[in-house]
């Protein structure tokens, strides 16, 4: 019987780390994709100096965030996405508005990508 | 390369708890779901040890989850014997009362060699011997042999039991470490050990192996060097 108790807590463990992961990925999507926006809004305004101190807070911020998802998920998406922000503030500064908005649609997109390839979706099960 | 080292480190440990919290039998004979849960479990431990770019979780989660649900099937077919029969299947007749079920062995996929090569293995070497052979879930032949090829034993010859013949010997040191389960095993106690210990003139600590049963018949075997 001891073994089923400790299969069962094994189990529980292994549900909660699966939860906190899902709701870690989350986390970073949503705080993400809200600095994203805060970028593209300063850009909008035509507040060159604020998108600059933005993708550079962002840029910070990822570098905090991607130590918490690599424990969770497969590197190579992430770190796809690490070198796309790091670039983020060269684009800026140097003024390729055009192509600071194509990196930024597609880290967006990449989020989403890994965000959703961790639901427990039939989709992903199947 | 020291992520390499560590990796392989903590799959190690991972795999070893894995097997022990599994029970002793899934180092012996495997039933199918056993041998499923091994093979896998050996497979998904390389992953994040080869690729330093799959978290280590990746690794560890698949393994015990796999641990946990043989675990659950085998007490489930503990109390269900339909579940257990769904599972492991049943052991099937394959020579019954001295004569061979070519029927149960076309099912089996059993061939005459095959027969004959695990009969052999039980040192076997006249089919005739065998009155029962048992294909058993785990794919070895278990055999019942006739009475007049069986071992004779003291019962046929009428030999009484001397007493605690039933009991056999257990080890009760081991390289220099005294086993105190051991010595109450044997109905025995640490006074008889000092004494037997002075007798053979040696310490527990020269003491490699020392065996003994429930009628004090022990036999030492001294460190060489």
């Amino acid at each position: 019987m001891k073994r089923i108790y400790i299969c069962i807590v094994a189990m529980l463990a292994i549900i909660a780390i699966s939860s906190f992961s899902l709701w870690r990925v989350h986390q970073v999507k949503e705080e993400t994709v809200t600095r994203l926006e805060e970028i593209q809004h300063a850009l909008d305004q035509q507040d060159i100096s604020q998108a600059l101190e933005k993708t550079q807070e962002l840029a910070s911020y990822w570098q905090e965030a991607q130590n918490a998802l690599i424990r969770y998920i497969r590197h190579v998406p992430v770190d796809d996405i690490s070198n796309r922000v790091m670039g983020l503030p060269a684009l800026c500064a140097h003024g390729e508005y055009g192509e600071l908005q194509a990196e930024m649609d597609r880290i967006t997109h990449l989020l989403e990508h890994i965000w959703y390839s961790e639901l427990p979706v039939p989709r992903n099960l199947f | 390369m020291f992520v390499v080292l560590l990796r392989t480190v903590i799959l190690y440990v991972v795999i070893v708890l894995s097997l022990r919290v599994m029970g002793k039998r899934q180092l012996g004979e495997l039933q199918p779901t056993e041998f499923v849960v091994t093979i896998l479990v050996s497979n998904i431990a390389t992953l994040p040890i080869e690729n330093t770019d799959i978290p280590v979780l990746g690794g560890i989660i698949p393994i015990v989850t796999l641990v946990c649900c043989e675990v659950f099937v085998s007490m489930g077919g503990l109390k269900n014997g339909w579940l257990r029969q769904l599972i492991s299947g049943r052991p099937r007749v394959v020579i019954r009362d001295g004569k061979l079920d070519q029927k149960v062995m076309e099912e089996l996929r059993y061939s005459i060699d095959d027969l004959m090569e695990q009969l052999r293995a039980l040192d076997i070497f006249d089919w005739q011997e065998v009155a029962f052979a048992i294909m058993e879930t785990t794919g070895k032949l278990t055999v019942y042999k006739k009475y007049g090829s069986r071992g004779l034993t003291p019962d046929m010859v009428g030999l009484k039991d001397p007493g605690d013949g039933n009991a056999p010997p257990v080890v009760l040191v081991s390289d220099g470490h005294l086993i105190r389960q051991a010595l109450s095993y044997c109905n025995l106690d640490e006074d008889w050990f000092q004494a037997t210990l002075q007798k053979e003139n040696c310490q527990v600590q020269d003491i490699f192996l020392m065996t003994c049963d429930r009628r004090a018949k022990y036999a030492i075997v001294l460190r060489e060097g």
